[in-house]
């Protein structure tokens, strides 16, 4: 469903931004009690079958954009239970970053094939006909099919002339790549912890919204408002996600509003890694190691990390975009709080690694950051800007959209090595990611660079995105080509900090 | 038929309500349907959007508050044949 605007999407980022108003606001304790009869007021339930429903689900989500764990429901507990070990200035988030809210899940049945009112019960009826185990059977009134028999093998689907068979799945499942959603014992799915991989592709795809993350928003601005000073790292997917009026000089002034103290593009990051992941490219592959994946992607490396731990040490040990960059930022004002303002639900996850905890002190998504400014009253398309983000080059920004990771770096090897020829496969969704680990691991990827990207279509089809994955990429496209450097190589600051670190 | 003129708030606050998601629909009319004509602009906030007003559309000029696209298509829809 990414790409509609739903109640569901409505009620994610009132959530947010209510969660901005506690923070900015004292109290929060006593407030927190309020905000699901501020989001959702009145008598008369709007989206489920109960108002009383409707705000335990808010009241759940509001936890969780707090850092809060979900309540169990057989225990009364108040709210803000457990509030005063969130309401601080630092990052206090836990595993599991993405959870289901039991009770907000519908139990939608698992994969299966259903045969529906199209059914004409005709003569010919091929889906008996081409079932492999003898499943499909006319009954009465249509065909149907014995589930304990049924294969899901979809040749019934496929032989009906009426459209009758439908084959019906969970959203969230049809939606992760990994394989992690599971059943509790009431038939809600449940999140297999051991598998997930945070990519946050089910949260987007539930329909009945049932899924959630945590968020960094509340502790992020505690941080700001204690005086700490505070640094943005934009991903390169941000141009356009506070509506087309909101030019980059302008978000730019609106962060600095919002008390940043300044802001930097992650391509900066981006284009030192790609310099580094070409020279180990150069370096390894096929001597040390048969092929190079690319580390930018957190699913991806975990995907990689969880299911196939053998091929782990091909995945690029480069710093990712958003520690090159902030690592650079640390170096220079070590007294720096960095946040990473993504699309990227994942990245969460990846800055509680204990080697990347130093360098980023907060994660939050580009629909929470539109939260703070709601909350403050900023309107960012009425502000005036000066200052332009020059920090990085075309093909840093172009990593926001699939294929640029691997085209940044393949163009850096061609420029400092123009004898070597690259081979380049890559995959945006976990479920073609896997795939191409499965080849790589059988030896059919050998000297390749392998670029994987857990979201359709790249960052720019990140979970906390605000605009069509079209749209975006469009933009992100536009954005690479005002930088006045093509590749990593022409970027001074990029490669000014090589030389240093050497 | 007639064109009809569709006003989207590209505020800060309607962006984040949804406007840009309406935007994209209203785009598409000219081309989805041959027999509707629309003139699309962005407009700055009006200041309306506080207390659950977001996102505000103006449809020939009529203001549509909390607007979906649902209510933004029928609105355009009616409007377009009278």
């Amino acid at each position: 469903m990414k790409g509609i605007y739903t109640s569901i999407t409505k009620i994610r980022r009132q959530v947010f931004a209510e969660i901005a108003r506690l923070a900015y606001e004292d109290g929060a304790d006593q407030q927190l009690e309020d905000a699901p009869y501020r989001i959702l007021p009145g008598e008369v339930a709007q989206y489920r079958d109960s108002i009383f429903k409707e705000r335990a689900i808010v009241g759940e989500r509001l936890r969780l954009a707090l850092g809060l764990p979900i309540r169990s429901v057989d225990k009364h507990s108040r709210l803000a239970f457990g509030m005063e070990t969130v309401d601080v200035a630092q990052r206090v988030t836990e595993m599991p970053v993405v959870n289901v809210i039991p009770f907000a899940c519908e139990a939608c049945p698992t994969d299966a094939f259903y045969v529906t009112d199209n059914c004409r019960k005709c003569l010919a009826h091929p889906c008996t006909v081409v079932c492999p185990v003898n499943a499909v059977s006319i009954q009465k009134n249509r065909a149907e099919i014995d589930r304990d028999k049924c294969i899901r093998c979809g040749k019934c689907k496929e032989a009906c002339p009426y459209s009758a068979i439908v084959r019906y799945q969970r959203p969230c499942a049809a939606a992760c790549g990994v394989d992690a959603i599971r059943s509790d014992y009431l038939g809600r799915a449940k999140i297999d912890e051991a598998k997930c991989v945070s990519c946050g592709l089910c949260i987007v795809n539930c329909p009945f919204g049932a899924i959630a993350d945590k968020s960094e928003l509340y502790q992020l601005i505690k941080a700001i408002k204690k005086g700490d000073k505070v640094v943005a790292e934009l991903a390169p997917s941000f141009v356009g996600q506070f509506g087309p009026l909101a030019t980059v000089p302008k978000i730019v002034a609106g962060l600095k509003q919002l008390g940043f103290a300044d802001v930097v593009e992650v391509s900066l990051g981006a284009d030192i890694a790609s310099i580094h992941e070409a020279e180990a490219f150069v370096a390894k592959v096929p001597e040390e190691q048969p092929y190079l994946g690319t580390s930018c992607c957190p699913s991806w490396a975990l995907l990689v990390e969880k299911f196939f731990p053998d091929q782990a040490g091909n995945i690029s040990s480069s710093h990712t975009p958003m520690v090159a960059a902030a690592k650079k930022l640390k170096d220079a004002a070590p007294e720096a709080r960095v946040v990473f303002i993504g699309p990227c639900v994942a990245k969460k996850v990846e800055a509680m690694d204990e080697a990347v905890r130093p360098y980023i002190d907060f994660v939050i998504t580009f629909e929470e950051l539109i939260a703070m400014f709601v909350a403050r009253e900023i309107d960012v398309a009425a502000l005036e800007g000066e200052e332009a983000l020059d920090d990085s080059s075309r093909n840093g920004r172009s990593y926001a959209n699939c294929g640029g990771v691997a085209n940044a770096i393949v163009e850096n090897i061609q420029q400092l090595y123009p004898e070597r020829e690259v081979c380049v496969d890559r995959a945006d969704s976990l479920s073609d990611c896997r795939k191409m680990i499965m080849l790589a691991k059988a030896g059919k990827k050998n000297g390749c660079l392998l670029e994987g990207m857990a979201c359709p279509g790249g960052c720019v089809g990140g979970p906390g995105t605000l605009l069509s994955i079209k749209q975006a990429n469009l933009k992100v496209q536009d954005f690479a080509k005002a930088s006045p450097y093509p590749t990593a190589l022409d970027n001074p600051q990029a490669t000014g900090n090589i030389k240093e670190t050497e | 038929m007639r064109t009809v003129k569709v006003q989207i708030c590209a505020g800060t606050h309607c962006t984040m309500m949804g406007a840009m998601d309406i935007y994209e629909v209203v785009s598409n009319i000219n081309d989805e349907y041959p027999d509707r004509q629309v003139e699309v602009e962005l407009v700055q906030c009006c200041g309306d959007c506080k207390a659950n007003l977001a996102p505000i559309v103006l449809v020939d000029g009529v203001r549509l508050t909390a607007a979906t696209s649902e209510t933004v298509m029928a609105r355009i829809m009616k409007a377009s044949w009278t």
